[in-house]
């Protein structure tokens, strides 16, 4: 893999994962690849902040599960988003879309950019 | 799942974290022998990208949120271990709080008792004592104390002392 790897922000796992399970009932694998493969590799999500960020969110009651068979053939618990999930997954898309903006603007227009 | 079901349930939801992250895992290796990784090579790099599997647990059950309940169990067993094991360290212990304690309480209680607190009456002026004293002196005490309580009732009008007559026959009795 040529492209760089970055960090992620601090508190944007919790949103990332609520915008993948929106797309449909999926196992913890899954999430971590499709994050990956979504943003092209740039984003690695580790399964020391996967799990213990979907078992928080399980418990917060933005995302339900239940286990069913996977493609394998194994019995894997697959994810799904709640009602409050989603109007949780609204709120904080908003709140990034407005952050990030705002933070592009100030790169953008300060003096001594590399702009 | 309320807080309580999640304590109650708490071994089938090990099962469950153990099996979801050894489907992880597994699923991890299935891929990387597609990738063409010989089965022991697949399995030591799956390994590797997983990292430390009990911190990954510990984590799930730190979200959870139950965890300090089990962890207090299990310090109170230790210390009920440890307390168990050297007997002398336990009785002076319990001695010397014991004797901390009591102390401190009687303290404390005579202070409070003696200095600051009120009379325990609303008008204190009008307290008695009673004492035993030998029946003459009783007898004379007795007559004393009831034209005393009689002069404070008609002093004070309000207060009810014990009715005069009822306080001189207790204390004739001997």
């Amino acid at each position: 893999m040529s492209s760089q790897k970055s960090d992620l922000p601090q508190g944007t796992l919790d949103m990332l994962i609520l915008r993948v399970v929106a797309l449909g009932p999926i196992h913890g694998y899954a999430i971590a690849q499709r994050i990956q493969q979504i943003s092209r590799d740039v984003l690695q999500v580790q399964q020391g902040s996967l799990y213990p960020a979907l078992h928080r969110l399980e418990n917060r009651g933005l995302l339900g599960a239940e286990w069913k068979a996977s493609e394998t053939g194994r019995d894997a618990k697959f994810y799904r988003l709640t009602p409050k999930g989603r109007a949780q997954l609204k709120s904080e898309t908003e709140s990034w879309e407005r952050l990030s903006e705002a933070i592009r603007l100030i790169l953008r227009t300060a003096p001594g950019g590399t702009r | 799942m309320n807080w309580w079901q999640r304590l109650r349930k708490r071994g089938q939801l090990e099962t469950e974290l153990d099996t979801e992250l050894q489907f992880h895992f597994q699923a991890q290796v299935d891929e990387n022998i597609r990738n063409g990784m010989s089965d022991v090579e697949a399995r030591r790099r799956a390994r590797i990208e997983f990292g430390g599997l009990d911190q990954v647990k510990e984590d799930c059950r730190d979200a959870r949120g139950t965890r300090w309940i089990g962890d207090i169990a299990q310090d109170l067993r230790f210390a009920a271990r440890l307390l168990a094991k050297d007997r002398w360290f336990t009785l002076v212990a319990i001695l010397g709080l014991a004797l901390g304690i009591g102390v401190n309480n009687t303290v404390f209680t005579m202070v409070t008792r003696g200095s600051f607190a009120r009379c325990p009456s609303r008008i204190p002026t009008t307290s008695c004592l009673l004492a035993r004293a030998p029946p003459a002196t009783q007898q004379y005490l007795g007559r004393r104390a009831t034209e005393v309580c009689r002069t404070w009732t008609t002093r004070i009008g309000t207060v009810r002392l014990a009715p005069s007559p009822g306080l001189a026959r207790t204390t004739r009795r001997p």
